[in-house]
């Protein structure tokens, strides 16, 4: 491996747990009788378009976030607000202020603005549907797309979903795969690119055929098959994997832009259909609930109802955990009762474990597998020694939060949260 | 509207390995697999087989000696597990303490010490050993994962330095067998010590082959003679992610090429018998299979364990030709440790230093000073040693001119 590269590593004893929901359809529920969208989060303002009693329709702005880069949020139902400051779950683990939307299942749509299918038109049309990096990290797209500094020349869709349990990307993609070649072609519009390779991992053999039929004569697109690792999905792995070298910051520094496959799709909807971004796909699973399933659900809704359309919990779940995203890098939640963003990937149940840390074995396998190549224990000792020069000398900050060091230990030590903290401590300067 | 459940947050990520395999327990088990098929090489070949073919009066005291082997075996792990018990019944205060002394590898220094000791170690220098081992080696630091030296080579050593004459005197290493068809009565070790560039003859010959150096099938303790069976060994922990496969094969692969450099300089150019006897003998192929692998005391980071077995390699060739010491791996292994926590703290930071260059010349400085330990060794024994006596007699290089 040349210096400089990231590495990852097979989990393989969760691989299985894709099937649990890989084979099946996606399931529809897109009638809840409530949704619920920020109003204000810890780490986040937002601008309130709307009050309580106004009338919407799908597609009607509520928020814009008052971040460096807003983003805008739209009704996902047509109905009535009913209130802006009612205290709801989030998928990051916290109670938060919500506007909560009546619907009166009329399905009353506002469309998008038609915008002419230019770079510029496009990337307006990318901002004024919402449309956010649906994998997870909840990047806005329309800003990833403006790099005015760099020339990009390859798109590259990130199909790898590299977490365990999760194929909400995976099955999309098997549904809606010429959705997806369409919004492929308009998002290299908006970045210039003359081709595009579609990064899949090696094991979706379903998926590869799909997408081969579909790409015969498509003379720009073409597939790149990644081995079955953790974290693969991680852009900048996915990005030297298919450009060949690496970058310090941004992809675009290799003239690569990363898009995830459910993004896309969501790009031809704005697009072809002017239809902004208020429907997702989200994967429910583990081994908490009845019939692990794909749910196509409106952005807002609250995980609950989802867990109980799918079939619900099993019978004798006991005590049992709950996570809002994937099982290596979601957050774990107190209640069901959470509403789904647009980034929410999954939602999964498993039975607690309650494992016990035990004394470090020394055996390196956290050094060994971690994909930036940090030493995880070593930094865990300097932070328990309080040793903040050792933390900047170990590179703390370069942590991604993966989970792997965590994961693999056979002592069940608790690297990534130490090494979390000790990434602060050295940001922190 | 339905109903909202509570739940248990735990930290991130919510799945572990550890909750399915590759947990310490079954590192641990794996670990006493690969040992089983040592310890009955052990029993058959110094117990059973003499027991049968050489021993003519099949009395007690005659069944008891055939039995030696696991005696030994036995009484290493139940002292290091007692000793572990102890502790954490009376300086822990644990309330249960039978599952930690277990969780936390206890058997093993004791069940190691009892391989690599001479087969005639009275049982009661054992048990001494054995808590040398696990109270100074292991407990002392505060118990399993604070340790700095590997607690099996401390108990080892203990018994060597202090010990070495009752267990001269209660027989050594021989087996009743060996005592009858070696004619020196000296174990392999020995016969190198004493004609370090000796021919086939003097080396291997009254030992058997060069095969049954390899099949174990020569004198030394009951752990460490076979090269097999500690290959076999290898396979598995290496197959089973339980050990670091780099470290043996750099460690022995180290040792067979310095020795194979040595011997040529000496004669044995055209001789691959010669480095073979060096990693077939002295308990390398144990050593670096069993005990230059032990987690706690070897280093964390990847780079840091290639570094430490070349220095194991060089370590070793120096000891064995240059010391008093027969084997040089138990040494070598605890002047390394020592060294662990420096390895890491240089290596761990190199794997992202950004500046290539600063990379390069920290591995350059370590080539260097390989380089300059193993030319001190090549350029002082044998052949060369005029060269040694030269030098040291000459002020102009030492000053210490007189010393010899
Ligand atoms: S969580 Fe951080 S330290 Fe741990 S493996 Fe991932 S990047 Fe490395
Ligand atoms: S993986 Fe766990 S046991 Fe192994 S060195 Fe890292 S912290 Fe220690």
């Amino acid at each position: 491996m040349p210096l400089g590269m990231t590495k990852a590593t097979h989990i393989s004893e969760h691989k299985g747990h894709k099937e649990l929901t890989k084979h099946k359809g996606i399931l529809e529920y897109l009638n809840p009788k409530y949704v619920y969208f920020p109003a204000n989060r810890p780490d986040l303002d937002y601008e309130i378009c709307v009050k309580v009693g106004d009338e919407v329709k799908i597609g009607d702005v509520l928020t814009i976030s008052k971040a460096y880069f807003p983003v805008i949020t739209h009704s996902s139902v047509s109905g009535k607000v009913t209130a802006v400051d009612k205290k709801v779950w989030h998928p990051s683990g916290k109670k938060i202020s919500a506007i909560e939307i009546e619907n009166n299942f009329k399905e009353e749509v506002t469309y998008l603005k038609e915008q002419p299918l230019t770079k510029e038109g496009i990337i307006e049309t990318i901002r004024l549907a919402g449309i956010v990096g649906m994998g997870g990290a909840g990047f806005p797209t329309h800003v990833k797309y403006t790099h005015p500094k760099y020339q990009t020349d390859t798109l590259i869709v990130n199909a790898v979903e590299c977490e365990p349990y999760l194929t909400c990307d995976c099955v999309s993609i098997k549904h809606y795969a010429k959705e997806l070649i369409q919004g492929i072609k308009y998002a290299m519009i908006a970045n210039d690119a003359k081709k595009a390779v579609i990064a899949v991992k090696v094991c979706h053999q379903d998926v590869i055929a799909i997408l081969e039929e579909l790409l015969k004569d498509e003379e720009n697109i073409s597939l790149h098959l990644l081995t079955d690792v953790y974290p693969a999905g991680w852009e900048k792995y996915i990005v030297e994997k298919v450009q060949g070298k690496t970058y310090k910051s941004l992809p675009c520094e290799t003239g690569a832009v990363v898009s995830n496959a459910g993004t896309l799709i969501a790009i031809n909807d704005a697009v072809s259909k002017r239809l902004p971004l208020t429907k997702r796909v989200i994967t429910v699973s583990g081994d908490g609930v009845k019939n692990p399933q794909n749910v196509l659900v409106k952005v807002g809704t609250l995980a609950s109802e989802i867990i109980d359309k799918t079939g619900g919990y099993v019978d004798d779940l006991g005590a049992a955990n709950l996570i809002a995203g994937g099982p290596m890098t979601g957050n774990g939640q107190f209640f069901d009762s959470f509403m789904v963003e647009k980034t929410t990937t999954g939602i999964l149940v498993f039975k607690e474990i309650a494992g016990k840390e035990e004394a470090c074995l020394g055996c390196g396998k956290c050094v060994d597998n971690c994909p930036v190549k940090l030493s995880p224990i070593l930094i865990k000792l300097a932070y328990d020694d309080k040793d903040k020069e050792k933390m900047v000398k170990l590179h703390a900050d370069m942590c991604m939060e993966c989970g792997l060091c965590s994961y693999i230990c056979p002592s069940r030590i608790e690297l990534t949260e130490a090494v979390g903290k000790a990434k602060k401590v050295v940001r922190g300067k | 509207m339905v109903q909202e459940r509570r739940f248990s947050v735990n930290k991130a990520p919510m799945i572990r390995r550890a909750d399915s395999d590759s947990n310490t327990k079954s590192i641990m088990l794996h670990f006493m697999i690969a040992l089983i098929p040592i310890i009955i090489f052990g029993f058959v070949k110094n117990g059973l087989m003499p027991f049968i073919n050489t021993v003519e009066d099949k009395n007690f005291a005659a069944v008891i000696d055939m039995l030696r082997p696991l005696i030994l075996v036995i009484v290493g792990c139940l002292t290091s597990f007692l000793a572990e018990l102890v502790y954490f019944v009376l300086v822990k205060k644990s309330k249960t303490p039978v599952n930690d002394a277990l969780n936390s590898y206890s058997l093993i220094p004791g069940l190691l010490i009892a391989l690599i000791v001479p087969l005639y170690t009275p049982v009661w220098v054992l048990i001494l050993g054995c808590l040398f081992g696990t109270v100074i080696g292991k407990l002392v630091f505060g118990g399993f994962s604070k340790n700095i030296f590997n607690p099996a080579l401390i108990g080892y050593l203990f018994i060597q330095t202090a010990f070495s004459g009752v267990v001269a005197a209660h027989g050594g290493n021989l087996n009743p067998t060996e005592v009858g068809t070696i004619v020196s009565g000296a174990t392999p070790m020995v016969a190198f010590k004493a004609d370090m560039f000796g021919s086939y003859d003097v080396l291997v010959k009254p030992y058997g082959t060069i095969l049954d150096f390899f099949l174990g099938n020569v004198p030394g303790a009951l752990g460490e003679t076979s090269a097999v069976l500690c290959l076999v060994a290898f396979l598995y922990l290496a197959i089973k992610k339980v050990i670091d496969w780099k470290i043996p094969v750099i460690y022995v692969g180290g040792v067979f090429v310095l020795t194979y450099i040595l011997g040529a300089f000496n004669g044995h150019a055209a001789d691959l018998w010669y480095p073979a006897l060096g990693i077939f003998s002295g308990g390398l192929m144990f050593g670096a299979v069993f005990m230059a692998t032990e987690p706690v005391t070897a280093p964390k980071s990847p780079n840091g364990r290639i570094l430490y077995a070349i220095s194991l390699a060089v370590l070793t060739v120096l000891f064995r030709y240059k010391s008093n010491f027969p084997e040089g791996v138990a040494s070598s292994i605890l002047v390394m440790n020592m060294l662990v926590f420096i390895y890491d703290n240089i290596c761990a930071p190199l794997r992202v230093e950004p500046k290539k260059w600063k990379v390069a010349l920290v591995y350059l400085g370590f080539a260097l000073v390989f380089l300059a330990l193993f030319a001190f060794v090549l350029f002082t024994t044998g052949k060369f040693a005029p060269v040694e006596a030269a030098m040291i007699n000459n002020p102009l290089f030492l000053g210490v001119g007189g010393l010899k």
